[in-house]
């Protein structure tokens, strides 16, 4: 029981400690005043140049974010934050910069759509980079929780901020699901809580209150799994993906771009935080270990099928690029279950990757929309010889979504790949062997609808018919072909990549 | 005596809240809720949480279900007819909800007090006084950064309401012309 005399004297010691973490907390507030900055420009910036002032001063607020966390914000070990509510590696600083990269790219994708958009829009979006960055670092319960409703919220409306009917009605489905899921969530965490009497999943009374002979092992593990679930729900991953194909038709496609990338960046470096406290502390439960690679190795395999198998049958290109996102979720849950140092390359090396690719087909898709004044694939029908910019750009990254040379698409795929063999061959589960396989399998599944665009571009033929809508702008067409560029340059040169992420790897 | 009580608010919030699940009523099913809540609020202070008690008691209770009692009856006719809720899926939701109660009581049931909760009752340190002061002062410290982030979320999810909410502009009426207009009620 506290009393009033040892709070007071250790407060000053507490307050000073808060005082000196706060350096290495920079990025983070700086997006928070951002928000505010934001939603202040809203309010003052005149009504003729207000979307373009906002847009600016986001990628402003993103850029001194970035400046901070990598010129102050790098500890030299792993450290504790605010009293060891956040856990700050050199894993979390990867994972924050690829969000901080995502969030970049969706602000210049939101040029186009942001006339359309209220001036919240940028406001709710940095809300959401701040959100998945603290759930890069957290590691108190309390504070998982947080970040990840908050990064949820902000979600639900930017899903429905394209107003009109479709954008509630995904808005809407998008917030029931999410609900049930951190509901779930909520639970498991209580249950943590209750067995352990603490909320700091690194501390020690939490493993030995896990590993204590007073609690069989199966609530626990259901109590896990609880919690696990509204990780996977970030993710994306079957069966918790429900929502992903209705909420990316819905939204405006800047932010459905920044869904599939920021929090499943960060849900899946939460997920490795998570876990990681649970196989140390699974290993000494009594002969009893836990398979986590069996059972999550399980719904990485079905998500793979479930999201390359629906894709096939979609006509319009954004619930395309939604099974898509679910089939690469798969994936990248794959390799965060190599749990190896080898493995986490391969996932910061995919991830890199897929936030370029993924990026350069929401913007190509939202290029051909303002070319054709349609998303479904079909009215893509002969555009290769009108529109042979966007077209060839799209065959480029289409290919780099497939897996193929000569984009980093390929390297990031062989990388996961290597990884899962090498896992696999050192002694780790059949499982992992079983998710290469289903890996390759599902390629070659994704081959056939992912070139189904170029298909449509270059083999069909052109309807007579044909309403000229609006062109793409200058800035579109050169980020599209910068992002096309990259992808194709970092196959050749892979280990400009490999070295940033050997500088960020856990092995310190 | 505070065991009798606990049971008696827990049969209250258990009774209330089956009420909300098998009544498809909406208004009653809002009404059981506040009995759901003022049962937790009970349960709360008899637990030594008398600052949760009385947060759920105003926020909850004062707050919360106000509105949505007054959601109900304004956005309804009830003056005609009750609202009545449809049901749907009846085989999937009686079995999976049926499979989770078996699957929660098959592995909760089988726990016994954990280490932390059978220190403290060594310690006799059970929470005895106000929980105010270390809640106000753990706020302010240790979870300060959580604190931050709860207002930040408070103040997204207000302004993104307040945006949602808020009739189309009318350049962009002009620009989504194939969606619903009907938040802006026709003008003569």
């Amino acid at each position: 029981m506290e009393t009033q005399a040892p709070t007071i004297a250790p407060l000053k010691a507490s307050l000073q400690a808060i005082l000196q973490d706060l350096p290495l907390l920079y990025p983070e507030l700086t997006l928070g005043l951002g928000v505010l900055l934001v939603l202040l420009g809203a309010l003052l910036i005149p009504r003729s140049w207000r979307n373009e002032g906002l847009a600016v001063l986001s990628l402003l607020v993103i850029a001194a974010s970035a400046y901070m966390l990598l010129y102050k914000g790098l500890p030299a070990e792993p450290v504790h934050l605010l009293a060891r509510t956040l856990q700050l590696d050199k894993m979390a600083v990867a994972f924050r910069l690829l969000v901080l990269l995502s969030g970049l790219l969706a602000v210049l994708l939101s040029f186009r759509e942001g006339k359309k958009l209220a001036g919240e829009y940028y406001a709710l979006l940095l809300g959401l980079l701040m959100a998945a960055m603290l759930m890069s670092m957290a590691s108190n319960l309390l504070l998982i929780y947080l970040s990840i409703e908050t990064a949820s919220i902000c979600a639900y409306l930017l899903t429905a901020f394209s107003g009109g009917r479709e954008g509630a009605e995904a808005g809407l489905k998008y917030l029931l699901f999410g609900a049930v899921a951190s509901a779930i969530m909520l639970y498991g965490m209580s249950l943590l809580y209750g067995f352990t009497g603490t909320l700091d999943i690194t501390a020690y009374g939490f493993k030995s209150g896990l590993m204590s002979l007073n609690i069989p092992i199966l609530p626990v593990l259901l109590a896990a799994f609880l919690v696990l679930a509204g990780f996977l729900f970030k993710i994306s991953v079957v069966p918790f993906h429900l929502w992903t194909p209705d909420a990316y038709q819905g939204a405006p496609l800047p932010a459905a771009a920044l869904f599939s990338t920021a929090p499943k960046l960060a849900g899946l470096a939460l997920m490795m935080r998570f876990l990681s406290h649970f196989l140390e502390a699974g290993i000494i439960f009594a002969g009893l270990r836990f398979d986590w690679q069996f059972i999550l190795g399980l719904l990485a395999i079905i998500t793979m099928l479930v999201g390359n198998l629906a894709a096939v049958w979609q006509q319009d290109a954004r619930r395309l690029l939604a099974y898509s996102s679910i089939a690469h979720s798969g994936l990248l849950l794959a390799a965060v279950l190599v749990f190896r140092a080898l493995g986490y390359k391969a996932l910061l090396f995919y991830g890199f990757v897929y936030i370029l690719m993924n990026f350069a087909a929401f913007l190509l898709v939202s290029m051909l929309k303002a070319e054709t004044g349609s998303y479904k694939i079909a009215d893509y029908r002969g555009l290769g010889s009108r529109l042979s910019y966007s077209s060839v750009l799209m065959v480029v990254v289409m290919i780099a979504l497939t897996g193929l040379p000569p984009t980093a698409g390929f390297t990031a795929k062989l990388l996961v790949f290597s990884a899962l063999w090498e896992g696999y061959s050192s002694g780790g589960s059949s499982m992992l062997l079983y998710l290469l396989l289903t890996g390759l399998a599902t390629t070659v599944v994704a081959l056939f609808y992912y070139l189904k665009i170029p298909y449509y571009l270059y083999l069909k033929k052109q309807p007579e018919a044909v309403v000229q809508v609006e062109g793409s702008t200058v800035l579109e067409r050169i980020l599209a072909g910068a992002l096309a560029l990259l992808l194709v340059l970092f196959f050749f040169r892979a280990d400009w990549v490999m070295n940033w992420i050997e500088a960020f790897t856990i092995s310190q | 005596m505070v065991l009798f009580l606990f049971y008696a608010f827990a049969a209250l919030t258990l009774a209330s809240a089956l009420v909300i699940l098998f009544t498809r009523n909406l208004l009653y099913a809002a009404f059981s809720l506040i009995f759901c809540f003022l049962g937790v609020a009970a349960i709360y202070v008899l637990s030594g949480a008398d600052f949760i008690g009385v947060t759920q008691i105003v926020v909850y209770v004062g707050g919360v279900l106000i509105l949505l009692i007054f959601g109900v009856m304004l956005t309804n006719r009830i003056s005609t007819s009750p609202v009545i809720t449809d049901l749907h899926n009846q085989f999937w939701g009686y079995l999976l909800p049926a499979g989770l109660l078996v699957l929660l009581i098959g592995t909760l049931g089988q726990l016994a007090l954990p280490d932390w909760a059978m220190r403290a009752q060594e310690n006799a340190t059970l929470v005895q006084a106000s929980t105010v002061e270390p809640l106000g002062v753990h706020l302010m410290t240790q979870y300060v950064l959580a604190f931050e982030l709860a207002g930040i979320l408070l103040l997204l999810a207000l302004v993104g309401a307040a945006t949602l909410a808020k009739p189309a502009a009318p350049e962009s009426i002009a620009v989504t012309s194939t969606g619903i207009n009907t938040q802006n009620p026709a003008q003569p």
